[in-house]
């Protein structure tokens, strides 16, 4: 006993179940706060972990596996699946696994646990939202359905929590029982004779023995992932060795096929007995929610009214919150300042951190809302409903509508977006998804607008009070990367990715109350990742920014202005104040001008010039590399450090209104703000999704393609939009 | 033989078996038959698409949406025109 004990301490178990089953719900209410998401917030795509205790004390390792309906994976997203069970990355043995089941829909989710009872492998079945399918009037006899499984069968209602504590006792007894002994469908002979003759294959002349379950997809999948990866393993003559092996079964119908009506042979034997449901289609309350929300014209006009609400909801709910946080660090930025003395430490944390990283921090509750009211929307079911009227367009783009959740999930990041693509199973559909899902403003780009809106944009309401000019703005640079993503997906198709579009086949699931525990817990997650950002990247550039704009401190200027300042004494007070303040931020923007950063963006500025920048905004474009929020930093840390911060109120958008050129006139109008904003729109200044794309593409290629792409896409914008606000006169 | 009845109203599919596209919304159909080539009705066979289950059409156009059992898959008009089905209850017809 105390050897089991001992042993148990460090048990993985995997969670896998259909998608909608409440897989995320149960999760959650397992793990709770434990749980690491790696670095990126979004749908499950990523393998998350948490750990559980269990009854008897123990601790166990649960990791969540993508939404899958079958073992014989399409997508790279559900080879995860086959590849855990498979013990393939050798990271996680599996000690059991917990497939969780839809009470209401068991037919279709034993299929999966038909295969899943063929891996050797203990399993605990989660039988979820049993109270939806009482009140549709299904019963299910859980004893008598265990019995027939030859597994424990756990009813729960995750989403209030019940059947939780019975899940980690059945999960204890199972990771110490005795081996289960669990019923499985019956192939047909010929098809079980041929994998035998697989596997002794493998283990006699193919040089690495394979799994059961491996053997058996090889077979049944012809030109599936698993027979990519045995090409890889054993060469190509396991391809011919297939081949014969599959003609040697002896059927005419594929194999695919034959394994799908054995499989729900089994579950209805399974089923009979145990379950009693009538065979009538029942209508639900979501199919009359369905009629409004998936008609063709209604149903666009209210996805359409959404997605304006969702952006105009963003930037006027959270201007009390950043107001606070605003007024926080200009407090505190007026305090140091008070404390320390004069210099380069003072001048590190006041315009250097205070100024750059607090200005970025001060676009948290926008992050917030955003990840607040997309996690809501995927909660309750709506997504797969705009999944499906996106279709239509996005299937003229060559795409299809699978690859809507990816491009919206880019609107919140881009690396969970691009992550998500491994849902898309035809190749060249997932490279356009992932090529063009940067395009989509993140919520990186998110500070960059708000600021230039709010010290740019004249703040009135148009078409007949019913849009604020600044929403208006804000919406317009959400719409322009979706706009342009369109002859970029399309000119990919014709070149580079060329083909013909895929399937598309998605389960609108039954519309429900999100819950509150899984909203809060995505938008925890991913408010932490913007702050340990802030914190990381943003505060280590920023402080770069800041030595580079602070340095040399040239003596000369210092001189000449003390100088300056002693012959104003002799003024009578009232002008005397304002003097010395002119030459204080003359003798600020003497210094910047000096510094290594002023150098080097003279030296840079033709470049610049077209777009209508002066060389400051240049220099904090040209730092954002790593991330985009770093411009609000470096432009914080650049304006503070030039004079033209307000350091009383710490209010940026002062600074940049003040902003002058040398011969006074502003540096920002409004076209030069709108270029900023479109350049910003449209770049690809975020490392983490280059080093995304690479690694999900498998290839540094397509990586600089993207940035390579969207830069030019960005500066022709930018150039295009001040040209044109130009010639307007804005 | 085809019969003229003008009390339907065009494009509604009076036949007992045809394709899956040319159902009309609110029918009862039961599988006849479900193409085996492609990947994309291996997946549908797998989601408990097969012959001889019933299925509702619950949306028509270019993008259908059809109950089986508990769940509604959304598929496009032309991949449905390789699923052919037939009248649920022919009493009804």
């Amino acid at each position: 006993m105390q050897l089991t004990r001992a042993s148990r301490e460090t048990s993985a178990v995997a969670l896998i179940g259909n998608p909608n089953t409440g897989k995320t719900t149960l999760f959650n209410a397992l793990t709770g706060l434990s749980q690491r998401v790696g670095n990126y917030p979004g749908v499950t795509v990523e393998r998350k972990t948490g750990s559980v205790e269990l009854p008897d004390g123990a601790q166990i390792e649960l990791l969540d596996l993508p939404g899958t309906y079958s073992l014989s994976a399409t997508s790279p997203d559900e080879m995860i699946a086959v590849d855990v069970l498979l013990d393939e990355e050798q990271e996680t043995r599996l000690d059991a696994v917990i497939a969780i089941v839809d009470a209401g829909n068991l037919r279709r989710n034993l299929y999966l646990v038909s295969q899943l009872l063929e891996a050797d492998l203990p399993v605990v079945i989660a039988l979820n939202m049993t109270d939806v399918a009482t009140a549709r009037g299904i019963r299910i006899d859980a004893i008598r359905l265990s019995s027939h499984l030859g597994v424990p069968v756990i009813p729960m209602v995750a989403q209030r929590r019940q059947g939780i504590d019975e899940l980690r006792v059945a999960l204890a007894d199972v990771l110490c029982g005795p081996p289960q002994q669990p019923s499985t469908a019956t192939l047909p002979d010929d098809l079980q004779r041929q994998v035998i003759r697989l596997l002794e294959w493998a283990k006699t002349d193919g040089g690495r023995p394979l799994a059961r379950l491996e053997a058996l997809r090889a077979l049944v999948d012809d030109d599936g992932v698993i027979q990519d990866r045995l090409v890889n393993h054993h060469g190509q003559q396991i391809t011919s060795k297939l081949a014969d092996l599959r003609n040697a079964v002896g059927v005419s119908a594929p194999l695919s096929a034959i394994e799908s009506e054995a499989r729900y042979a089994w579950v209805q034997q399974i089923l009979d007995g145990s379950v009693q449901q009538t065979d009538e289609l029942r209508s639900s309350r979501s199919d009359k929610v369905d009629r409004v929300l998936t008609h063709r014209l209604a149903g666009l006009l209210i996805f359409v009214s959404i997605s304006a609400m969702l952006f105009q909801g963003i930037y006027s709910w959270s201007a009390p919150l950043m107001d606070v946080i605003e007024g926080f660090f200009g407090a505190l930025g007026g305090a140091v300042a008070a404390m320390l003395p004069e210099g380069a430490l003072r001048s590190m944390i006041v315009d250097g951190i205070i100024a750059g990283v607090g200005g970025v921090l001060i676009f948290l509750p926008q992050i917030a809302l955003l990840f607040l009211l997309i996690s809501i929307l995927e909660d309750c079911g709506y997504m797969a409903r705009a999944a499906l009227l996106m279709d239509r367009l996005l299937g003229n783009l060559g795409l299809s509508g699978r690859s809507f959740i990816p491009l919206l999930s880019s609107f919140a990041c881009a690396v969970p977006g691009v992550m998500a693509a491994r849902t898309i199973s035809d190749q060249r559909d997932r490279f356009v998804t992932i090529l063009v899902a940067p395009l989509m403003s993140c919520s990186a780009r998110l500070p960059v607008y708000v600021l230039f809106i709010a010290a740019f944009i004249p703040d009135r309401t148009v078409l007949g009070g019913w849009i604020g000019l600044q929403g208006l703005t804000l919406l317009a640079m959400y719409s322009v990367g979706a706009v342009i993503a369109v002859p970029v997906a399309l000119l990919l198709r014709l070149t580079l990715l060329r083909g013909t579009s895929s399937p598309f086949l998605l389960e609108l699931p039954a519309y429900n109350w999100p819950t509150p525990r899984t909203v809060f817990l995505r938008v925890y997650g991913s408010c932490r990742a913007f702050i340990v950002r802030a914190g990381s990247v943003i505060l280590a550039a920023t402080i770069v920014m800041w030595a580079l704009a602070y340095y040399p401190r040239s003596e000369e200027i210092r001189q000449d202005f003390d100088d300056q300042r002693s012959a104003v004494t002799v003024l009578p007070a009232p002008d005397r104040k304002a003097a010395i303040q002119q030459l204080d931020r003359a003798e600020a923007a003497a210094h910047l001008e000096a510094s290594l950063l002023g150098q080097a963006g003279h030296f840079v500025q033709p470049v610049f010039e077209p777009m209508g920048w002066d060389w400051r905004i240049g220099m904090a474009t040209l730092a954002s590399f790593p991330a985009r929020e770093i411009i609000i930093s470096a432009l914080g840390t650049i304006y503070s450090l030039g004079g033209d911060h307000d350091e009383d109120s710490g209010d940026m958008r002062r600074g940049l209104k003040n902003a002058t050129h040398a011969d006074g006139t502003p540096v920002f109008t409004v076209p030069v703000a709108l270029s900023v904003m479109i350049f910003f729109a449209l770049c690809a200044q975020c490392m983490s999704t280059l080093a995304v794309i690479q690694r999900e593409t498998a290839s540094w290629g397509w990586a600089a393609f993207s940035f390579t792409y969207m830069t030019l896409l960005a500066y022709a914008g930018a150039f295009g939009v001040y040209r044109l606000g130009l010639w307007l006169g804005w | 033989m085809m019969t003229f009845m003008p009390w339907r109203r065009r494009g509604e599919s009076s036949l007992h078996e045809g394709p899956l596209s040319e159902w009309s919304r609110g029918r009862d159909a039961i599988v006849v038959d479900v193409p085996w080539a492609d990947r994309l009705s291996c997946r549908l066979r797998e989601l408990g698409l097969l012959p001889g289950v019933r299925l509702r059409v619950l949306r028509t156009g270019s993008r259908l949406v059809i109950q089986i059992g508990e769940a509604r898959l959304a598929l496009r008009r032309v991949d449905a025109a390789a699923i052919r089905v037939a009248a649920a209850d022919p009493a009804t017809i």
